[in-house]
């Protein structure tokens, strides 16, 4: 089979696959469907498809760990036909926070389904014994998996390949997705993670090991030379811009010192925004670990990877792909560790167990705050001695959380369950918002950007809207200055910016982070569309991609709201609004955030979402399309009225 | 066989990111579509190492494949590339023998297919955001060097992986 997209369907000439795979665990059943060329139009792809299967197929009191849940993988219809491509979303009901959850994870895999023939794979119901599916073109097998349970990802991974397909692509869970650990992930092909809500949890509750796919067909290009034209002008824009060179040479590393400049590191859970960085930065790390400065995603004109080995010392030999910098942030800083050999040598150990290193480190933080201010004793923790920097707790504990064994067993259940367990004098040092640990750039300071935080369906999230990297400092500052109505419109426009890169499924970083500004940011878009539409034959506009993505950021707000999140739901912890954040090396400080609730008024305006409840709009539903959302809405309104 | 005169393609294994634009300009080029697993110029990578880099035949003097053809189907032409013929069986010993693994195999048709040079402009070397691919006049035996190293490093350690997996 070569060609997915035929004569058949007239409506879209190619770039998606133009299948949908649907598997039922329960059932064994594997079932197959053509893409509908209506529904691509409208939700694009990637988190789009998502967003509705989930809306569509899930009710609002579904357990997140059992059969009723669906594991949703999404290839957008740019996957494998732009630059910087190799990224996929995968989808569910979040463990973690029990909000809309959803995952982005880069490399191959995402080219692999669409070679084989899929924009979207299923996953239902629940295996009886421990399986991995294997997708090779038009061959689909579920497999006894029995003996490779336990096993951590790099083993799963390569005894998958030994078995199916030595070019395999592999997404699996390691034990913490087996136990059910609330931040575990997917690990993708070594070392990528689909993370941060506990998708590996899902999977392992569903008794899925792991999945693999090989694929040799064509991927359908409408009009092949126009589509040349529109990729070779991404490149130049990409080999034209500075910023290219910052994302080759750090990757994502160059955050740290961009960070602790701006006071906006993570440093001993949250209560300071700058340290001492100078033996733990991207240029340390550069010079002392990596043996490779980039590697990329598939078809990535930045490639901003980086393999990395610990050279001496006890932990000599191991080695990273990466780390990139949240890790370092979340295993690091946040838990005033600044040994780059136990960050790198954590890091892989959260990698082989199956853990998501965004959320894992930060409820340890959340211990170590509450032990330093004698909330909890050694006797709540194990026995610890949970002092700041304390590396060799922190090596056990992760492998305690992901074996679910004593304290790690509480840790395993989030920041949610660790502060029911500790009791609510814990709970003012709890920085999440949702149950979504806060990512590594302070709330405080940028009082627009961070907004996202709040905002985000899945908790804080840092990609709900991207910023621009060179300009970032002035360009955050500048608009925090503006009144909350003005500088909320700059917030909409960011956010809109990265949920059309997320629809289309190309990365997030290289199309919006790596942009030296908005004004390049806008080419690529400009291009990414032409590419779109060479591709499908479709003529969207510019105007037509910016209504798919408030269509589905509205959309992924109806979710959390049938799942019951309304307004108070989208607040940062009381510390982000009664305390400056302080340097821990000097005078400087981010001042407490004091309008709030205007800006989430405003965004709430723009968005189309009432604000006394934080449900959305039934008119702004239908006005995007939604129509049978908009009555659920109806539905839930008139519940809450008074 | 005397020294090269011609051309050759050259991969610099220390700018070369396993990114696969270079699959893309390759398949674009010679069949006018997106159609990776027929590419003539391919990534391998190795994850437990982070190690990557593509393979591709660079028009060598030696030309191995020839002789380890057991049906004779490769024969050399004048500008330093090879043409494999239909009496390919697929057996692989050519892209065995090679120390640049440069021939692939064509995932449809059970024959092996090689560089061409896209008729003396490779598309590779033009589409390379990377600068890791060059068409150039012979030299850079150091280069090439590091390339074969490479190639032979990943494909022992992706053997090796394998044969210590249960």
């Amino acid at each position: 089979m070569s060609t997915r997209m035929g004569k058949s369907n007239s409506s879209i000439q190619g770039g998606y696959a133009g299948s949908i795979l649907d598997i039922d665990l329960t059932a064994g059943s594997i079932d197959k469907s053509r893409l509908d060329p209506q529904f691509a139009r409208t939700h694009i792809g990637g988190k789009g498809f998502v967003a509705r299967l989930l809306y569509d197929e899930l009710s609002f009191d579904v357990d997140p760990v059992s059969a009723e849940n669906i594991l949703v993988f999404a290839n957008g219809p740019l996957t494998g036909i732009a630059p910087a491509s190799g990224r996929m979303t995968v989808g569910f009901r979040s463990p973690l926070t029990k909000t809309h959850g959803y995952n982005n994870v880069g490399g191959e895999f995402g080219l692999e389904l669409k070679m084989a023939g899929y924009d979207i794979v299923i996953i239902r119901g629940r295996s009886q014994r421990p399986v991995y599916i294997t997708v090779a073109d038009d061959s689909i097998e579920i497999v006894d998996a029995a003996d490779l349970w336990g096993r951590d990802t790099h083993e799963t991974i390569r005894a998958v390949r030994k078995r199916f397909d030595k070019n395999a692509h592999v997404a699996c869970i390691g034990p913490a997705g087996e136990n059910l650990v609330f931040h575990s992930g997917i690990c993708f092909d070594p070392d990528r993670y689909a993370a941060q809500g506990g998708s590996g949890a899902v999977m392992g509750s569903k008794n899925l090991k792991a999945i693999a796919v090989v694929g040799t067909g064509q991927i359908g290009i409408g009009n092949i030379s126009s589509w040349a034209f529109h990729y070779r002008k991404i490149l130049e824009i990409y080999l034209n811009d500075p910023t290219t060179q910052t994302g080759r040479q750090i990757g994502s590393n160059f955050l740290a010192e961009h960070h602790n400049r701006k006071n906006a590191l993570v440093v001993k859970n949250l209560q300071f925004g700058s340290t001492d960085i100078s033996e733990c930065n991207g240029r340390v790390l550069n010079e002392r670990y990596v043996k490779k400065n980039r590697s990329g995603c598939s078809l990535c004109p930045i490639s901003c990877q980086r393999s990395s080995v610990i050279r001496s010392g006890k932990h000599a030999g191991t080695h990273n792909n990466g780390p990139e910098y949240s890790s370092v942030a979340h295993l690091g800083w946040r838990l005033g560790i600044k040994n780059l050999d136990n960050i790198i040598y954590n890091c892989t150990l959260g990698d082989k167990l199956g853990l998501d290193l965004e959320n894992t480190p930060c409820v340890i933080g959340f211990a170590m705050e509450c032990y330093q201010r004698g909330i909890i004793t050694k006797e709540d923790v194990d026995g610890y001695d949970l002092v700041w920097g304390n590396e060799e707790a922190v090596t056990e504990i992760l492998r305690k959380i992901a074996y679910r064994e004593g304290i790690g067993d509480v840790f395993a259940n989030g920041i949610l369950g660790a502060v029911k367990h500790f009791g609510p004098e814990s709970e003012p040092y709890a920085m999440h918002v949702k149950g979504n640990d806060l990512p590594p750039n302070e709330p405080r300071s940028g009082k627009t950007y961070n907004m996202r935080y709040a905002i985000a369906p899945r908790g804080a999230d840092h990609l709900q809207a991207a910023g621009v990297s060179k300009s970032a400092g002035s360009f955050v500052s500048n608009v925090d200055d503006l009144p909350p109505q003005e500088s909320m419109k700059w917030f909409k426009r960011l956010e809109q910016a990265s949920m059309i890169v997320n629809l289309l499924n190309v990365c997030n970083w290289a199309y919006n982070s790596f942009s030296g500004t908005f004004e390049i940011l806008e080419e690529k878009h400009q291009h990414l569309l032409g590419i779109l539409n060479t591709a499908t034959g479709w003529e969207l506009s510019m105007d037509d991609l910016r209504r798919a993505a408030d269509r589905n950021i509205i959309l992924e707000r109806a979710i959390n709201a049938k799942y019951g999140f309304r307004r108070k739901e989208d607040y940062f912890p009381k510390r982000m609004y009664e305390e400056p954040c302080l340097s821990e090396i000097d005078d400087r400080m981010n001042t407490p955030f004091t309008d709030f609730d205007e800006r989430l008024d405003w965004y709430y305006v723009y968005t189309g979402i009432e604000k006394n409840s934080g449900i959305p709009e039934p008119g702004k539903l239908r006005e995007l399309g939604l129509n049978s959302a908009a009555e659920d809405m109806e539905r839930l309104l008139g519940a809450e009225s008074p | 066989m005397t020294a090269t005169h011609h051309k050759r393609l050259i991969v610099y294994p220390e700018k070369c990111t396993g990114c696969r634009t270079c699959e893309t300009a390759c398949s674009y080029s010679q069949y006018g579509v997106l159609d990776y697993k027929r590419s003539k110029i391919r990534m391998i990578r190795n994850d437990d190492y982070g190690l990557d880099i593509v393979t591709v035949c660079t028009q060598c003097d030696e030309k191995p494949c020839i002789d380890a053809c057991p049906v004779g189907a490769i024969s050399p032409n004048e500008d330093g590339t090879i043409r494999i013929g239909q009496e390919c069986t697929s057996c692989g010993k050519c892209k065995r023998v090679c120390p640049y693994s440069g021939p692939q195999p064509d995932v449809r048709n059970s024959i092996y297919i090689v560089c061409d040079l896209c008729g003396g402009a490779p598309q590779c070397v033009e589409w390379c955001p990377f600068e890791a691919l060059d068409f150039t006049e012979p030299g850079g035996t150091e280069e090439y060097e590091k390339h074969r190293v490479l190639v032979e490093r990943i494909e022992k350690e992706n053997r090796n992986a394998l044969k210590s997996s249960p």
